[in-house]
């Protein structure tokens, strides 16, 4: 079997540069993402972060576990708040369940000194084959 | 549109892609990576979310209204691994849809197959926006 990967916080800061290349790079234009002033006429404080560049987080959080040969089977994430560019998040994971065939971990993005998450998830892996 | 037409059940023309190498890469690249993590993935790793990007056509009789709407939810199931170089066809389905409180509340369910016609994946996204009932709905 595999070592357990980590599941320690890990902080991260995106900034608006990161945002434009994530425009690009997945195709979603929404000005809320990159035009300050279409973002407040849809009632937003300023600029946010994609909800899917915030689930790409959580993903590339559970590289580790993919690295040491687990598969995902299945991964969802619920959009609870707008995180803003510029702001440092902090990004965390916990296993909720374990079997010797799969692994449950619930996930999480919360703003600094906020009291409650931006983003939380779950995602089902599979276990390696012995 | 009324309230009384309801886009459930509606689905798009399917749309294929080839999963090209280079844009698997930009995708990836798009992503910080986190610190702890190795960044050595192999070049030819797709991302967990890349799917999100195979946008599939639209769908009849369901109008988004762009910068209104708001992700709420979004899942992933993955049958099979995306493989760069593939040919992948994405289907849409409106397989939920319900107006409460003046917010439109739409699940988009999209279906990716491999070129034999197996599953790769089922991408499902909640989404919500203002109805044509909500007080501040936009003037268009």
């Amino acid at each position: 079997m595999t070592k357990r990967a980590s599941l320690e916080p890990t902080s991260v800061i995106l900034e608006q540069p990161d945002l434009i290349r994530y425009a690009a790079a997945a195709g979603d234009y929404n000005p809320i993402h990159y035009d300050t002033e279409a973002a407040k006429a849809a009632g937003l404080p300023g600029v946010v972060v994609h909800g899917m560049l915030n689930m790409a987080l959580l993903a590339e959080y559970l590289e580790p576990w993919v690295e040491s040969g687990y598969h995902v089977e299945d991964f969802q994430v619920r959009f609870r708040n707008f995180v803003r560019p510029g702001s440092p998040v902090v990004v965390v994971g916990k296993v909720k369940s374990e079997t010797v065939e799969e692994v449950k971990i619930a996930l999480q993005i919360t703003a600094e000194g906020a009291p409650r998450p931006a983003v939380t998830g779950e995602a089902l892996l599979r276990s390696p084959s012995p | 549109m009324t309230a009384s037409t309801t886009p459930l059940g509606h689905t798009s023309a399917p749309r294929t892609y080839v999963i090209d190498p280079d844009w698997v890469r930009s995708f990836r690249r798009a992503i910080p990576v986190l610190a702890g993590g190795s960044g050595s993935r192999a070049d030819d790793a797709i991302p967990l979310t890349f799917p999100i990007a195979l946008q599939p056509n639209p769908i009849p009789g369901l109008n988004l209204p762009k910068s209104a709407v708001i992700h709420g939810e979004q899942r992933f199931h993955y049958f099979t691994p995306l493989r760069v170089g593939e040919t992948v066809t994405v289907v849409a389905e409106v397989s939920g849809y319900k107006e409460r409180g003046g917010t439109v509340f739409v699940t988009l369910t999209t279906r990716g197959r491999h070129a034999d016609g197996t599953d790769a994946f089922e991408a499902q996204a909640l989404l919500l926006y203002p109805g044509d009932r909500h007080p501040n709905a936009l003037q268009s």
